[in-house]
């Protein structure tokens, strides 16, 4: 059964990645991870602080690229998917990410995409909430009793 | 590489997987959908089943000849190029996270005892 090569990076490069670059050889640290890899094959990076991959994409050497000789060069990753992009903001709002955890100081990008999506599913659950009491009040004959606030009167 | 890059930042603006089109996928097509996506990720193959099994696949092409495959407002599956050239979004993998790890089963360290 074959399963995503995962490769696990510092806080601070998940940062850059999240901002657009590219992975970068020097930030590979440990090297039995990218043994065998094949170039164009599909690798997910994961954070040390989080339990929870970033980002997807694609590799763009061979495993044996990795020697003393090129280890301080060139990009060696690139991103098809991040956290932070498009798809996970525009198209997957309704509902928030809970396995990714943003405690830590990962990216503030990440953070405000998370607070942006949660806030949004919150929003849905408080109208969709709102909307119960409504009709449960208007079930219930309630709905009239009440007096509207001076907020509401304009 | 220069294959490779037309994918960078691929969907970094909202413009990048503005949905002009939503096409929804007939029986057949998501049954062949399944079979490539497995075919490149067999650890997935449960994930994958949940999050397309009865319920409706729209495939929405969006900018650079990628498609989108959404159910339900969640995107499942990237096509970077239309051919078939299938990446699980985050929340896919998500979800089922724990595929990703392998089991290395030790040999018994002793026979005795």
């Amino acid at each position: 059964m074959s399963c995503f090569r995962v490769i696990e990076v510092d806080d601070f490069v998940a940062d850059c990645i999240l901002k657009g670059a590219d992975l970068l050889s020097p930030a590979i640290t440990d090297l039995t991870v990218v043994s065998g890899m094949k170039k164009g094959e599909k690798v997910v990076l994961k954070a040390k602080s989080k339990s929870m991959p970033f980002a997807i994409g694609k590799s763009l050497v061979k495993g044996s690229y990795f020697s003393a000789e090129n280890v301080a060069s060139g990009a060696v990753w690139t991103a098809v998917h991040l956290i932070t992009d498009a798809i996970q903001t525009e198209l997957d709002v309704n509902t928030s990410i809970t396995y990714y955890n943003t405690d830590s100081n990962l990216s503030t990008a990440a953070k405000s995409m998370d607070a942006g999506v949660e806030s949004v599913a919150f929003r849905r659950r408080a109208s969709s909430l709102k909307s119960d009491v409504v009709d449960i009040a208007e079930v219930a004959g309630t709905a009239t009793d009440e007096e509207p606030e001076d907020d509401d009167i304009e | 590489m220069d294959a490779l890059a037309h994918i960078v930042r691929m969907f970094r603006k909202k413009k990048d997987v503005a949905i002009a089109v939503k096409r929804p996928l007939n029986d057949e097509e998501v049954s062949q959908l399944f079979e490539d996506a497995v075919k490149q990720f067999p650890s997935l193959e449960n994930a994958l089943g949940e999050a397309l099994s009865n319920t409706k696949v729209f495939a929405c092409p969006v900018a650079a000849n990628a498609v989108i495959y959404i159910t339900k407002r969640l995107p499942v599956l990237i096509d970077i190029d239309g051919r078939s050239d299938l990446y699980p979004t985050l929340r896919t993998n998500y979800t089922h996270y724990s595929t990703h790890y392998t089991l290395f089963p030790h040999k018994p360290i002793s026979t005795q005892g």
